[in-house]
């Protein structure tokens, strides 16, 4: 018996080469593939550009790169549990309850040395709940994720008394959020560095190498004699620290805490993610892939917001970019089933 | 010329039917009858066409040459399961299909209907009486209330059954005719002390007018039936209507036909040469050192593996050894745990009680993969794509998965290694960046074949090695396993397919009913007495 595959395979430069009679085809067919998302990313930005004066002006640039700061870590975040096959839904409650966590414990008169460890240190705590929720009690990740963040929302609710807070915010915190060194925000270039350094991990160590092959498969991995429910938890952890860190540029850009902000990040962070998966390598949550969907959903709001379109067309573009790349790339996305 | 029970007409013959899968003869013009009120067994080894002759029955292939008459109408095919089933074909299949989430009723009602009226609630008290009814008939001592997955084995069978037949039971004019039952190794999931009851059910239908076929591998069952057929190489090689029975052991000589494995062992015996023993020298001087090759080169003197008392959920009380070098093959049937004893050996399944000893390494209680692997011992599962490869991966990453920390930050030993497993185990195609899941099950195995011989593990566990494997690639991976067992690797060799066995090993232990019953060893292992150790 035949064990059947689905013709899923990259078609790589060797294979070009091999082949030259439809080698500029297939070329451009292996970059529509693994960079369809980049090419409409050129599309919008040259569109844009031609259509309102306002867009690819220094100003407009950074703004748009400082909005979606926060939304970037959100997107590295959530990506480390898909990695290895999980969800954690809680992000969104969770970077609302940070921030107030920062927000109260500078009100009760914390300094930034003491409020910016503990926002981050929390979110990797509330990262190991979660894991250990869905690893050593063996609660499916969906529904532990979304108990642990309705709690959350709760002791936000709690921290706040349901009012905003503003008072006595650390100025290292709000430079940390608002300011800029050189051409870019200060939060740009943390984003950035977070990128260049999870990339190498992902890329380029065994530990990325594990988390890829706890995703493909548990069973697999575990045969091999990875600790696959330790790496399991790991991704959990890191999800909830770089959460710490998005917290703390939120409190920053806004010098205050909403007791309503968070819920909202949730699903752009899991569109960015999944728009990924249809970038760089292709059939697999990355770095590159994620940062390319964040941009792409960025660059659309903002060309959009300049061109003074209705604010109900935003969702729709969001949403019918999702589904356009993932179909685009169906049979990258059918082999890590985005979003199942 | 139909030879058997001239005094009735069959419910189904088959007329020289052949079925070709591309250039394999599944079937080669088999002609049988099956006679209403009759048992009728089919008998063979894996691969002699069984279930392509189920699976032509039940509509679900269109045979390339031949007819079916079926009652009085002759048909090229049955077209399809579903037409099948309209003309009063039945097949149970080995796993009861309960859902087990579901009530027994439920999972009756999901098969046989609801009975509701037209957009009307679904009469449950009713429903329930029913299907309590329907397992009364069919003697299955279960309630009709209770979950699926509370329900053993043995019942499961009998549930399977009456779910299928059940239709013999209704009275109105309307309901579908059950003419012909298929029953396709049923009893392999139940204790032998168990299958009678089931055996009785089978009669029952039988006796009933439907012509019921039984595939089966327990040649003790066969008192119960009333027509033999066995299959070879997909031919009827020995037919027997009623009348009296021949000795197991003739039965048996039927399955095997003459002498295959003195053929196979001349075959092995020249592919391995001395060429082909240098590459895993070459492949283990370019990896990296481990603990495993360390054990290997300094191992004390004594068995690589001893195994005490090992109890599972199928074994109890296994206890084996394995020299170094050993190439010791396990035979059994479904639910003799064979299946189970690799993996309590690999660590994916932990066991009760007993320990296992690995070069000076006591593990006594379950052992998870790590534990096992870095005792020295390599296991290759026989699920390749679930539990074998990584699917979603490349082939580079999944021969460095179990020792990704040798490689990191080092690339060109990485190439240099993977490059070492292709070659050697001649993976085609050799691009060391294709994804796992692209390959022909052939090349995935010799992939994890080069994967965990490369660790130089003093134990290998193959379980099924060669299944869904191109003859080509089988014999690469022949060859690969003498060759480690002349290097000093240890290799116990599971499968189901005892000509295997006798191809390549210098012992095989029988398991029967979760024990080792019998060691045959030299000239004792034989297809022959490894098909009758097993049976029975």
């Amino acid at each position: 018996m035949k064990i059947e595959t689905e013709p899923t395979q990259r078609t790589t430069s060797a294979e070009v080469k091999g082949e030259p009679r439809s080698a500029l085809l297939r070329a451009a067919l292996a970059a529509g593939r693994n960079y369809g998302t980049v090419l409409i990313l050129l599309l919008l930005v040259v569109v844009f550009s031609l259509s309102s004066d306002a867009f690819l002006t220094l100003r407009n640039v950074q703004s748009v790169l400082i909005v979606q700061a926060i939304t970037a870590l959100m997107t590295f975040g959530v990506m480390f549990p898909l990695i290895v096959g999980e969800f954690d839904l809680s992000v969104g409650y969770m970077i609302g309850f940070l921030a107030m966590l920062g927000a109260f414990l500078a009100g009760h008169g914390s300094g930034a040395l003491v409020v910016i460890p503990v926002m981050i240190l929390t979110g990797g705590v509330i990262g190991l709940c979660n894991g250990l929720l869905t690893q050593r009690v063996g609660i499916s990740s969906f529904i532990a994720t979304l108990g642990v963040g309705i709690v959350l929302q709760g002791l936000t609710q709690g921290a706040s008394g349901g009012k905003v807070l503003f008072s006595n915010i650390p100025t290292v915190v709000t430079t940390i959020g608002g300011s800029y060194a050189g051409p870019l925000a200060i939060s740009v270039w943390i984003v950035m560095g977070f990128a260049v350094a999870l990339f190498y991990v992902l890329e380029l160590t065994p530990l990325g190498r594990s988390w890829y092959a706890v995703g493909g498969s548990e069973r697999v991995a575990f045969l091999a004699g990875l600790r696959t429910g330790r790496l399991k938890i790991a991704a959990f952890m890191i999800s909830g620290l770089l959460v710490g860190c998005g917290s703390v540029l939120a409190l920053g850009q806004s010098g205050s805490a909403n007791p309503g902000f968070g819920p909202d990040l949730l699903l752009p962070a899991y569109a960015a993610a999944f728009l990924g998966v249809t970038t760089y390598r292709a059939g697999r949550y990355n770095v590159i892939g994620s940062v390319v969907g964040i941009l792409l959903l960025a660059v659309g709001f903002n060309g959009l917001s300049l061109l003074g379109v209705p604010f109900w067309v935003q969702p729709i573009f969001n949403g019918g970019v999702l589904l356009l790349a993932v179909i685009i790339a169906r049979s990258e996305a059918r082999k890590v089933k985005v979003g199942a | 010329m139909a030879p058997t029970n001239l005094h009735e007409t069959p419910t189904l013959s088959l007329d020289q039917v052949t079925k070709r899968f591309g250039e394999l003869v599944a079937l080669d013009g088999v002609s049988l009858d099956f006679v209403p009120g009759q048992i009728h067994a089919l008998l063979g080894a894996n691969g002699s066409g069984k279930s392509t002759l189920v699976k032509i029955m039940s509509g679900v292939y269109t045979p390339d040459a031949g007819a079916i008459q079926f009652e009085s109408a002759r048909l090229a095919a049955m077209g399809s399961p579903a037409e099948a089933a309209a003309r009063g074909v039945r097949v149970v299949h080995q796993e009861a299909p309960l859902i087990d989430t579901l009530s027994v009723t439920e999972a009756v009602a999901i098969f046989r209907g609801f009975n509701a009226a037209a957009l009307g609630p679904i009469p449950w008290r009713r429903l329930r009486r029913q299907v309590q009814q329907l397992l009364g008939r069919m003697d299955v001592p279960i309630d009709a209330g209770q979950q699926c997955n509370t329900v053993q084995p043995a019942d499961r069978a009998g549930l399977a059954l009456a779910i299928v037949v059940g239709d013999l039971f209704e009275k109105s004019a309307a309901a579908p005719k059950v003419k012909l039952l298929i029953v396709d190794e049923v009893t392999a999931a139940i204790h032998e002390s168990e299958t009678a009851r089931h055996l009785d059910r089978l009669r029952a239908v039988a006796d009933m007018g439907v012509a019921v076929v039984m595939v089966t591998h327990r040649l003790s069952e066969l008192h119960i039936v009333d027509d033999i057929t066995v299959l070879r190489a997909g031919q009827v090689v020995y037919r027997e209507a009623g009348g009296a029975r021949r000795p197991t052991s003739e039965l048996i000589a039927e399955m095997v036909g003459p002498t295959t494995d003195e053929r196979g062992r001349t075959d092995v015996a020249a592919g391995g040469g001395p060429a082909s023993a240098e590459r895993l020298t070459r492949l283990w001087n370019a990896a990296p050192t481990h603990d495993g090759a360390a054990r290997l080169t300094d191992r004390p003197p004594g068995p690589s593996i001893r195994v005490d008392g090992l109890s599972g959920a199928q074994l109890h009380d296994c206890s084996f050894s394995a020299l170094p070098g050993e190439i010791v093959g396990f035979a059994g049937l479904r639910g003799s745990g064979v299946e189970e004893l690799p993996r309590l050996l690999s660590g994916d399944d932990r066991w009760h009680a007993g320990q296992i000893e690995l070069g000076g390494t006591v593990l006594s209680k379950g052992g998870r993969p790590r534990a096992m692997i870095e005792a020295g011992l390599a296991a290759i599962p026989a699920d390749r794509l679930r539990a074998g490869g990584v699917a979603s991966l490349s082939v580079n990453e999944n021969v460095i998965l179990p020792a990704l920390g040798d490689y990191w930050h080092k690339p060109s030993l990485r190439t240099q290694v993977v490059d070492s497993v292709i070659k050697a185990f001649d993976v085609r195609p050799a691009k060391p960046q294709n994804l796992f899941s692209t390959l022909s099950g052939g090349n995935q195995q010799k992939v994890l074949l080069g994967k965990w011989l490369l660790l130089h593990p003093s134990v290998l566990v193959l379980d099924d090695p060669t299944y869904g494997v191109d003859p080509g690639a089988r014999e690469t991976i022949f060859e690969a396993v003498e060759d480690a067992a002349r290097r000093g690797v240890c290799v116990l060799f599971f499968s189901t397919e005892p000509e295997q066995l006798v191809r390549i090993c210098h012992r095989v232990l029988v398991l029967r009913d979760g024990e080792i019953v019998t060691e045959l060893s030299g000239p004792e292992v034989a297809l022959e007495s490894v098909i009758e150790r097993s049976y029975e």
